[in-house]
């Protein structure tokens, strides 16, 4: 009687798993194969692991799962900029802000080149991430960063923290002026 | 017990990069992460046969077990196990309650004896859990005709051979070479991923 090669062996291994009874040649080839064998144990398992059944968790419960992580969303200040006072009118150059809302400040620096603005800063410490666009900006060891973008429109961000967001506003929103005693930069 | 979830859920580093953004507080983190393990957490509560109100509680439960383990869990390829012996753990606690009944009433076995019994069926439970979790994964990765074949075959209740053939245009004869050469290539997939 000729011996069956494993390669044939696929679907007769198929239908052991499944629960039917093998035939008297596959019985042989078995005993004496441990590929088979363990072939055969894999489908079983696989098979098993099929018959276990799913559920879709309802939309309601992900929600609620999901709210279990809203930070509290607030909007940083700006304390100081290096921009002139105002009359003076911001005309494209470099310039510095800083920014702050309770404890914690952050410096921003806005530099021209030729793709647009700079935005570079550094986290006040290794607890904060900066977010833009839904992402999370990587930092140096510093804790460093910086971003490029066409316009100063789009040079807003987040510091995130666990529990926290905080807005820093874009660099086209800010005033130019010295919000501490009007004499001049204080950058 | 073999080491559970050896990738096939996510790649270990996805889901380290995952993590250390939740607990950074990082909301769409938190969400692609629940997104991820919804149907799985609930899948674990439902095979318990629980009603839906305490399906419900322990998948919530669980998810806010997470919230505020998230610090605590040293390695990301253990969450899944984790949260599969969580949701055991909380759905059997929900049987006992629904059945009002305890071994320890009984007089028949001392707690330890109860906590123990319960710590090794929720392990089961949770390798289950797993099992099932990647292969559904590895079907996914599988994708295209095999996919759809064998879900048919296996998942589908009361699917004939020929309405597998009706609806993916296979036909009937040549639907048992195909699905053995569907489930070997899964097979190949499982293996890759060390679900064997």
């Amino acid at each position: 009687m000729l011996k069956k090669s494993c390669r044939d062996l696929g679907e007769a291994l198929v239908e052991i798993a499944e629960g039917k009874s093998p035939a008297e040649t596959t019985v042989r080839h078995l005993e004496t194969c441990p590929d088979c064998q363990r072939r055969l144990a894999e489908l079983r398992q696989m098979f098993g692991a099929m018959a276990t059944p799913r559920f879709s968790a309802p939309a309601n419960l992900v929600r609620a799962a999901k709210a279990l992580m809203t930070p509290r969303v607030a909007s940083m200040r700006l304390l100081r900029t290096s921009l002139q006072l105002s009359g003076a009118r911001y005309s494209g150059q470099d310039f510095q802000a800083v920014f702050g809302h309770d404890e914690n400040e952050i410096r921003v620096l806005y530099a021209t080149v030729d793709q647009g603005w700079e935005v570079t800063g550094r986290v006040p410490g290794p607890e904060w991430q900066i977010r833009r666009g839904g992402e999370i900006l990587p930092a140096d060891s510093d804790g460093r960063f910086f971003f490029t973008v066409p316009s100063l429109a789009e040079s807003g961000f987040s510091m995130v923290s666990p529990g926290i967001e905080l807005d820093v506003p874009s660099g086209d929103q800010l005033s130019g002026s010295d919000e501490s005693d009007g004499s001049g930069p204080s950058i | 017990m073999r080491l559970l979830h050896r990738g096939m859920f996510q790649r270990e580093s996805d889901l380290t990069a995952l993590i250390e953004r939740c607990r950074a507080g990082d909301s769409a983190a938190w969400e692609v992460l629940v997104d991820r393990f919804a149907d799985f957490v609930y899948s674990v509560a439902k095979r318990y046969r629980l009603n839906s109100d305490d399906a419900d509680d322990v998948f919530q439960q669980t998810f806010q077990a997470l919230h505020q383990s998230l610090n605590r869990i040293e390695n990301p390829e253990t969450l899944p196990k984790w949260l599969a012996v969580t949701a055991s753990r909380l759905s059997l606690k929900a049987v006992r309650i629904q059945q009002r009944t305890t071994p320890l009433q009984s007089g028949e076995a001392d707690l330890t004896e109860v906590l123990e019994a319960e710590d090794a069926s929720a392990e089961a439970s949770a390798l289950q859990a797993c099992e099932a979790e990647e292969l559904h994964v590895a079907l996914v990765k599988l994708g295209g005709k095999c996919q759809s074949l064998l879900q048919m075959l296996y998942l589908v209740e009361d699917s004939s051979y020929q309405s597998v053939s009706d609806s993916l245009g296979i036909p009937v004869g040549a639907i048992g070479p195909t699905r053995a050469r569907c489930l070997e290539k899964l097979r190949k997939i499982l293996v890759e991923g060390g679900f064997f």
